[in-house]
């Protein structure tokens, strides 16, 4: 009963844990999620629908870089959102600022995050440009960390996904370039043994020519948007921000079903 | 015949009565706390059914101060996580420090990474310190560290069933400057299994505003024999060991 605050330290524990899908210790259950009716042709498709279900009626997702809402239905105790991945032109460009901002753990006004960014002051598609220097910039790709500031990641240069997210956020605010992170999943072929699973995955967008896109610098050179299904934006100003916590606590018992 | 039936009749009405009675006599054999627990919980961690880590929590009182401590230890393939936060409040449970200390190792490659966050409290003014980061804010209204004083007020209000504390958590892992709203309810007495052993125990409630809830199973003295929270397809438990 003294220790309430362990909700919040589970939170951020089964947050990190979610995310680098460490399987050596646990049931590979606890990471992915088996979707069913997947046909061959979401590997080659650029758009894709899916059906995803939450036992859960507060439910929700909402349209991204990648992917567009078709249809939201709660009642009778659970959720089903329809929802259509793929490139998705996203040019909501209101309170932009805030997605220049620094936080505790973006580090943009430390030295070695600035010198970092102004590598790329004059290139021509500094967000692919700076996706591909974090993609290469992190060598030791590690499973297990939980999340780091962005100058402990500079140095460290080993990480998961949120720590490749994390640094490509911070060097493009530093930039001035508006951007995000994303929590959610990503369908993958083969995922330690299993076939055509989601994985829960953390990836940026990026405000850049007008509009949102996604970013991935995990994979920079092998993005394939209808295979990612944004759960919660995180705002990277603390380990576990509160409407993250509200909108990941929402999803239980959840099930993807393939549409076309 | 008649008379057999209803000398029939009259032993199963006294069987029922006995079995009513067992059941009366055994849930009020589970008294409920008196007092605020002080002293040192190990558990095991589990994620759905799995031991993943463990943890260690303690609750003592220290001059005019209580103490709480809670250790958490996590291993996820080559990393190490070590999660340790120390609570510091007034008897009155007013808040004095806040100190989180995560540890990552990294077993593999030898290197290990401190990220330490320690907020110190003077009245409704909060000096927040995350690593080089060093903030200073006011925080409205009242809040509190940790769960001494919800415990307090169930201890007032002795655990009655459907009672329902509220109070304002300061948590900066989720939110730098704004606490967060805690409700706490006392859900009565359950049969839950511990470590394969049933036992009678308190259900309370725990909900962070908008957010799921997290079940917690005290035993007669209020220690926590068992927490569980369930979310994006996975359950997590705490379950007390020896």
């Amino acid at each position: 009963m003294n220790r309430l605050r362990f909700i919040f330290t589970t939170f951020i524990l089964l947050s990190a844990i979610l995310i680098s899908s460490d399987l050596k210790s646990l049931p590979s259950s606890s990471f992915i999620i088996a979707p069913s009716g997947i046909s061959s042709s979401v590997y080659s498709d650029s758009r894709t629908t899916y059906k995803v279900e939450s036992s859960d009626e507060d439910f929700t997702l909402s349209g991204t870089a990648n992917q567009q809402i078709l249809s939201i239905n709660s009642g009778g105790g659970k959720t089903v959102i329809v929802v259509s991945s793929g490139e998705s032109p996203l040019v909501e460009n209101k309170n932009l600022n805030i997605y220049l901002s620094n936080t505790p753990y973006l580090n943009t006004d430390k030295e070695s995050i600035k010198k970092t960014a102004m590598k790329f002051k004059d290139s021509k598609d500094p967000v692919r440009d700076v996706s591909l220097f974090v993609y290469n910039h992190i060598s030791d790709k590690k499973m297990g960390i939980p999340l780091l500031p962005a100058s402990s990641i500079l140095s460290g240069k080993a990480g998961d996904c949120t720590e490749h997210s994390v640094l490509t956020v911070s060097i493009l605010r530093t930039l001035k370039i508006p951007a995000r992170a994303v929590m959610g999943i990503i369908l993958s072929e083969n995922f330690s043994g299993k076939q055509n699973v989601f994985v829960y995955h953390m990836w940026v967008e990026a405000y850049h020519n007008g509009r949102w896109i996604l970013v991935d610098s995990t994979r920079p050179q092998d993005i394939h948007p209808n295979r990612y299904i944004a759960l919660a934006y995180h705002n990277l100003k603390t380990e576990t921000p509160l409407e993250y916590l509200q909108a990941i606590s929402t999803m239980q018992n959840m099930k993807i079903s393939y549409v076309k | 015949m008649i008379i057999l039936k209803k000398q029939k009749v009259n032993k199963m009405k006294f069987r029922s009565f006995l079995s009513i009675l067992i059941i009366i006599i055994s849930v009020s054999c589970s008294s409920k706390p008196t007092q605020i627990p002080e002293g040192i919980w190990n558990y095991d961690l589990l994620i759905n059914g799995v031991r993943a880590g463990r943890a260690v929590f303690s609750n003592t009182s220290s001059g005019d101060n209580f103490v709480l401590k809670s250790e958490m230890y996590l291993n996820m393939g080559t990393i190490e996580n070590k999660s340790i936060q120390i609570v510091t409040e007034t008897k009155n449970f007013k808040p004095v420090k806040l100190e989180v200390l995560n540890t990552v190792t990294d077993t593999a490659g030898n290197s290990t990474q401190e990220i330490n966050k320690t907020a110190t409290f003077k009245g409704d003014e909060v000096t927040l310190k995350t690593g080089d980061y060093e903030s200073k804010f006011k925080i409205q209204g009242p809040f509190v560290l940790d769960g001494n004083y919800f415990f307090s007020e169930l201890l007032k209000n002795k655990f009655k069933t459907g009672v329902i504390i509220k109070a304002n958590i300061y948590e900066p892992s989720v939110e730098i400057d704004t606490p967060i709203l805690v409700l706490v309810e006392t859900k009565g007495v359950e049969s839950v299994q511990v470590g394969g052993r049933s036992m009678r125990l308190l259900h309370v409630k725990q909900r962070v505003e908008k957010l799921k809830s997290m079940d917690m199973y005290l035993n007669e003295n209020g220690v926590t024999e068992k927490i569980v929270i369930k979310m994006l397809n996975n359950i997590f438990e705490l379950v007390r060991v020896e």
